[in-house]
């Protein structure tokens, strides 16, 4: 009978290898970048911009004139300038999170975003069961 | 007597002897696989492998197509029995299963390695197998990649677990059996 060995030295090369290998993935792995922020501006009910929030700008959407402006900042967007009556949107302010919306009935504008913030804290898997 | 000549060279009692020995150890990794089904784990996936120990006898005693007829049978019949055949997990245990197989009988096979490496490998591998399958037909989410390192980490203290049970249970039941 081919006698059964718990322990050959080779063993050892298999277990360095184990901890080297995954090792060594932990320490060179770029960590995976957040996907930032974007906010979609629908008009009369189609997406037409997707805008992404990583800087501070002034967008103008030249569809009406006067125009509406659109204010954006790193993570957040709001509508600065509207000519509408009640000013709703306008009065909306800032929105950052997922579930938000800026909303113009006048106008038919409808702005929310993707990936907004309270959504990048729990893009992480939470289980896999198997 | 050689297993491997066990297996060229079979004797009507000895090839009805090693069904019967192949049909006892799949009970009995199904036995182990249902008992660690159902007590309680800290993470759903991060098992010991308990029934692996019965994989590594199959493969001592009888080589590479029997111990992948025993783990397969077990991954079959045992999903069955939690109801998570075709599952997503059963996918994740199937892929798992082969690789780990595959794993350790190329590792006995090359004759390099004692039954602590050739567990450890099939861990390991397990480990890969699952991420894998998780990855590339589950979820297609990068995240998963990531937890690799961890799982193989954890794979190396199951395996030699595993590979000592199975070592002290194949030298104890040479005894008893006298192959």
């Amino acid at each position: 009978m081919r006698s059964v060995k718990f322990f050959k030295v080779p063993d050892i090369l298999l277990l360095f290898l184990l901890v080297m290998a995954p090792l060594y993935a932990l320490i060179t792995r770029t960590p995976l970048a957040p996907q930032e922020p974007v906010a979609v501006v629908e008009i009369a009910g189609v997406p037409r911009y997707s805008i992404p929030l990583d800087k501070e700008q002034e967008i103008r959407l030249r569809e009406w004139n006067p125009p509406v402006v659109l204010k954006t900042q790193p993570g957040k967007i709001r509508i600065l300038e509207n000519d509408c009556n009640k000013q709703i949107c306008v009065r909306t302010g800032y929105i950052d999170k997922t579930d938000e919306l800026i909303v113009c009935v006048p106008k038919k504008i409808l702005i929310y975003i993707q990936q907004g913030k309270n959504e990048q804290q729990n893009s992480d898997i939470k289980a896999i069961t198997g | 007597m050689s297993s491997r000549t066990a297996i060229s060279k079979p004797s009507p009692d000895s090839s009805t002897r090693k069904e019967a020995h192949l049909v006892g150890l799949i009970a009995l990794g199904l036995l182990l696989f249902l008992f660690e089904a159902y007590i309680p784990k800290p993470v759903p996936w991060l098992k010991l492998g308990l029934a692996n120990v019965v994989t590594l006898i199959a493969l001592y005693w009888y080589g590479g197509k029997a111990a992948l007829l025993v783990s397969i049978s077990r991954i079959l019949i045992g999903s069955v029995f939690t109801g998570n055949l075709l599952t997503p997990g059963f996918f994740l245990s199937l892929g798992g299963g082969l690789c780990a197989v595959s794993a350790m009988i190329l590792l006995y096979h090359s004759r390099l390695f004692g039954i602590w490496g050739v567990s450890m490998g099939g861990a390991a591998f397990h480990s890969l197998g699952q991420i894998l399958v998780g990855y590339f037909v589950l979820f297609d989410n990068p995240v998963i990649l990531q937890i690799l390192p961890y799982l193989i980490f954890y794979s190396i203290l199951s395996g030699t677990l595993i590979g000592w049970i199975g070592y002290l249970l194949i030298k104890r039941l040479e005894k008893e059996f006298a192959f």
